[in-house]
């Protein structure tokens, strides 16, 4: 059977079996039934960014949180001096990363995409969830999804007024076409690369960064 | 895959005398509960659970209920997304479309993420076959690729496999010269290096799913390693292959999913990479597929839906029910002999292939109920096991001296006196036979159940009903006196 002659007898069955009678009807049902929860709750931002670090730490993330982005770029040459003996690492083209004050951490960032030869990462995400004490990063032109995964260590900003309390909230920005200017994807990030898959016993790094540290910027001046 | 199941007996007695390589099975059955009982409570108890779980059930059910309209609603937004959607009605299907997309890629290396259905289906053998070289990328797959062996678990694959096995492993596949692989971590870092390698040079990336999401048209990905992540950026084309049941109206229940799923399967409350694909690259991306394919396999489970077994189509693949499952954890996987073992196993073995093929799973079951207990999907999989046994006994699968069994057990049952006749004799005769030593080894016609087990001997000598009446009478009688 052909491709579009197994689409069909497929979906000719499945029709036949549909309970609502339309797509609309169905919908209808579902908001009925599951009504879709509210994506983001208004809360006290400084308690959710303290469940936020609370959780990312107990996921193996190191974090901290500093004031604003000068104190942003000394945390990140502190992190970067500590694993190498150079002020290097990879960025994507986030216009947030391009406006931070790097030399006077006399940081050296090659902005661009991740290559097996980068040792670390420093990416912006868009958003947090306090939920899980995760990050949400867009896959996009300004984000490429290899910062995330090729280097030894990354790094990740992320701003106090983007933490979300719940896993719902990364649904803020519904719109993925490519018309309305949306992310080819997301990548929720919540722990260093991790394996259990021999002896049962937990080691990071299995392909992605050993280590993830999250910097939050609090936006205090 | 070849399809074992009915040696399942004979399998499950050979898993029983290789002790060393159940270590990590027998591990898993006590830490994975305290994990999950951990990750349940962290989460509000038992109560919040039951109530996400209802709420999952819900939503699935209804999903299930209007397959066709979520699956025209995610074809048409994922296409939208710039990615192409097929459809495979069989597992031969599945593996014909994803050859096809490979060789119009001009592909010749492909690295694999963790996919059950391509097990299923048997796709790394069919791509092999026409001459693509295929390289598994989570590490329990890559372990058992290269030992040429099958899956165990649908989570941890080479949960089979002791720490040695894996280091002569590796010492005898990577060209690596002389080294000591010390232990867990120096083999991670090894399979890390060669497996960097594979990732750069693949030409193609296979990918699974765990829910694609109706409203965005998008796939979502679980994943702790990040591989699947590596699969789905590098390559130049990306193919997710799932089946049609995975859909899932809107991101929202997707979420409520995975609050259950990883809880479920590894006791985290989240794990280190859930990611969302929506299509290949675009104007300006750095990185990403230059294409993107859905296959989309049927493969039995429109026949699922339109049967009595349709609430096994709401099994989210996290193995609790295999980790909580006393048969699963002395049997192990390849008892099961196919892709699916465990309590989810039973049930869809005999579904997806045929219940003479798979005739002993639906008796590999105590009854004990703690795969349902467990089950994020709320699936009663003990009842469907049952039905399924009452099935293969309508069809004559079940074997004659079984059947005559049963039925002398149903002629008796409805004589309750006779019944209660022909117990107490038999509780008379333990209790005489056994009464020394307290426990009864031997008996005969019971060899098999009593090879690896004692059988307390019924302490009074008499039924359960003969020490009610007793009790009764003499309570009466006390009564009487007052």
């Amino acid at each position: 059977m052909s491709a579009s002659e197994a689409e069909r007898s497929i979906m000719v069955r499945l029709r036949g079996l549909a309970q609502a009678p339309s797509a609309t009807a169905a919908r209808s049902e579902l908001a009925r039934i599951a009504p879709r929860p509210v994506l983001s709750e208004p809360g006290d931002v400084s308690a959710t960014c303290d469940s936020f670090l609370e959780r990312a730490k107990a996921n193996g993330f190191s974090a901290e949180a500093v004031a604003g982005r000068s104190e942003a770029v000394h945390a990140v040459a502190a992190y970067i001096s500590a694993r190498q003996n150079h002020r290097r690492f990879v960025a994507g083209h986030d216009a947030r990363l391009a406006a931070m004050p790097w030399r006077d951490a006399g940081l050296l960032p090659r902005f661009g995409v991740a290559t097996a030869e980068d040792q670390i990462a420093v990416s912006y995400a868009r958003c947090a969830i306090a939920e899980t004490g995760s990050v949400g990063l867009w896959a996009d032109r300004d984000n490429p999804a290899l910062n995330n995964l090729l280097c030894d260590a990354q790094i990740i900003l992320v701003n106090a007024g983007d933490v979300r309390q719940s896993l719902n909230g990364l649904w803020e920005e519904r719109e993925f076409s490519e018309a309305a200017g949306g992310p080819r994807g997301i990548m929720m990030v919540s722990g260093p690369s991790s394996t259990a898959d021999i002896g049962m016993q937990l080691v990071l790094g299995a392909h992605g960064p050993r280590a993830v540290h999250i910097i939050l910027l609090e936006g205090r001046a | 895959m070849e399809q074992l199941s009915r040696d399942f007996l004979a399998r499950a007695d050979q898993a029983l005398a290789e002790p060393e390589r159940a270590a990590n099975r027998e591990a898993l059955g006590v830490l994975m509960p305290e994990l999950r009982r951990a990750a349940i409570g962290a989460l509000g108890g038992r109560k919040a659970f039951e109530k996400l779980r209802e709420e999952l059930r819900v939503v699935r059910e209804h999903s299930l209920a209007n397959l066709a309209h979520y699956l025209d609603e995610f074809m048409e937004q994922a296409r939208k997304n710039g990615s192409e959607v097929h459809f495979a009605a069989s597992a031969q299907e599945l593996n014909e479309r994803v050859i096809e997309l490979c060789r119009r890629a001009e592909a010749r290396r492909v690295a694999k993420g963790k996919s059950m259905i391509t097990e299923e289906t048997g796709l790394n053998a069919a791509l092999e076959a026409e001459g693509f070289a295929v390289c598994e990328t989570d590490l329990g797959e890559y372990i058992i690729q290269k030992a040429g062996e099958t899956p165990s678990h649908i989570v941890g694959p080479a949960l089979h496999k002791p720490e040695s096995e894996i280091r002569d492993l590796f010492l005898a596949e990577h060209d690596l010269g002389e080294r000591e692989l010390a232990g867990a971590p120096e083999m991670v870092a090894e399979a890390r290096e060669v497996l960097r390698e594979q990732f750069l040079a693949a030409d193609v990336g296979i990918i699974g799913s765990n829910a694609l999401i109706a409203e965005q048209g998008l796939s979502m990905l679980v994943t702790n390693e990040g591989n699947g992540d590596l699969c789905a950026n590098l390559p130049r084309t990306l193919i997710i292959c799932t089946s049609i049941d995975r859909v899932l109206p809107r991101a929202v229940d997707a979420m409520t999913m995975l609050r259950l799923l990883v809880r479920s399967t590894t006791g985290q409350a989240v794990s280190c990479y859930t990611s969302f694909y929506g299509g290949p690259r675009r104007d300006g991306d750095l990185d990403g597929p230059l294409e993107v394919h859905f296959v989309l396999l049927d493969n039995g489970r429109s026949d699922i839906l339109d049967s009595d077994y349709r609430e096994m189509l709401q099994c989210v693949r996290c193995g609790a029910c295999l980790n909580h499952c006393p048969v699963y954890m002395s049997a192990g996987g390849h008892a099961y002999g196919w892709v699916y073992p465990g309590p989810m196993g039973s049930v869809l073995t005999p579904l997806l292939t045929s219940l003479e093929e798979a005739a002993p799973l639906p008796d590999a079951c105590t009854a004990c109920g703690r795969c349902e207990e467990v089950c994020p999907g709320a699936i009663p999989l003990p009842d469907l096991l049952r039905d399924l046994r009452s099935e293969k006994f309508a069809a004559g699968i079940t074997p004659q001296r079984w059947r005559f069994g049963m039925r002398v057990h149903a002629w008796l049952c409805e004589r309750p006196r006779l019944y209660q006749l022909f117990a107490s004799l038999a509780v008379g005769l333990l209790h005489r036979f056994g009464r020394r030593r307290g426990v009864i080894s031997r008996w005969p016609m019971a060899g098999g159940w009593l090879t690896a087990r004692e059988l307390p001997v019924p302490a009074a000598g008499r039924t359960f009903m003969a020490m009610q009446r007793s009790a009764r009478a003499s309570r009466g009688s006390r009564e009487a006196n007052q």
